[in-house]
């Protein structure tokens, strides 16, 4: 392959990496929303643990979405930003309420799991075009989202 | 009836709408393909509503079998019903007729509860604007895409489903 065919490739693949970062960054800002609606409005028996829990994961979230936005900068390009562009790209059904508790579980799993396949898309993108920081940064995202995960669906067994 | 294009949630162009929920036909196998946690009758109805979603055109029956099954599966498999349940909601709608002669409205559902004639009553509130008169009314339920299809002109029915 001539080194021009091999540079063009490797520009197409990074900017293939910036626009699935920028995705990612849409779902943990959607998820972000999510997560606080859901920690405002939960009510009933597990009223505490639930809207506790909620605030770790949205604080999360918060800290997530700077870390991934200020990736991309350092990509040399520019974070999605907005709420409707980023609502839009995220495409997450948002919460009613009032709800019952279990759905504001229920409905987080779903949008937890929206994350980790696009963060899987991403780290395997990253991979491709041996950007190892990125890479590292969507394996730190995917363990915390898989173990959100886990308790998330852990409060749902019967 | 069920979109070809549902085969998952990471179909982003599932129709009808964007409908980013798991199909419900992949939940049901995936809940039939664990028989440790799956009883004997449980299986049957599971069985009972996979047929139902792909070979049956009745919503009614469907949303019926829907919440009998509901009713007794939930408390063990609240995921899985939710799944389901969010499926339902974007791929059924009520049409309702106020009163004989009057317009009929396409009401999107929302199943808050596990009894059909609860949420054809739900539907039918609704439907219901400030000053319309209820006198006699009809309510079906269908399958979004069939009755878009019956009807050919998708867009002007979406802008006149009744957003609740």
């Amino acid at each position: 392959m001539s080194t021009a065919t091999e540079n063009a490739s490797t520009v197409k693949l990074q900017a293939q990496v910036v626009e699935s970062l920028n995705l990612v960054l849409a779902d943990s800002y959607a998820l972000m929303a999510l997560t606080h609606f859901a920690h405002w409005n939960v009510e009933g028996e597990d009223f505490f643990p639930l809207h506790k829990a909620f605030q770790e994961q949205y604080e999360n979230l918060f800290e997530a979405i700077d870390e991934i936005a200020e990736r991309v900068r350092a990509l040399n390009a520019y974070a999605m930003g907005g709420l409707a562009t980023l609502a839009k790209a995220a495409n997450m059904e948002e919460l009613k309420a009032p709800s019952p508790q279990k759905d504001y579980v229920a409905a987080l799993i779903v949008a937890n799991e929206k994350v980790t396949e696009d963060a899987l898309r991403t780290r395997e993108l990253a991979g491709s075009a041996n950007d190892l920081e990125t890479q590292d940064l969507m394996i730190k995202r995917l363990q915390w989202h898989e173990k959100t995960l886990w308790m998330l669906k852990s409060y749902l067994k019967a | 009836m069920i979109s070809q294009d549902c085969q998952s949630s990471l179909q982003p162009a599932c129709q009808p709408s964007t409908c980013r929920w798991r199909c419900a036909i992949e939940v049901i196998d995936q809940l039939l393909s664990e028989p440790s946690i799956i009883t004997g009758r449980d299986a049957d109805d599971l069985l009972d509503l996979r047929w139902k979603l792909l070979n049956s055109d009745d919503a009614e029956g469907t949303l019926k079998l829907f919440c009998a099954v509901r009713r007794r599966m939930e408390c063990r498999h609240y995921l899985a019903f939710f799944r389901i349940r969010k499926w339902l909601e974007n791929h059924l709608l009520a049409t309702v007729i106020l009163s004989p002669g009057g317009d009929q409205q396409l009401v999107s559902l929302r199943l808050d509860h596990c009894c059909v004639e609860a949420l054809r009553r739900a539907a039918l509130c609704a439907a219901l604007r400030e000053g319309a008169v209820l006198d006699r009314p009809s309510l079906r339920f269908l399958y979004r895409q069939k009755s878009f299809v019956h009807t050919n002109s998708s867009q002007s029915h979406q802008a006149s489903i009744a957003r609740h």
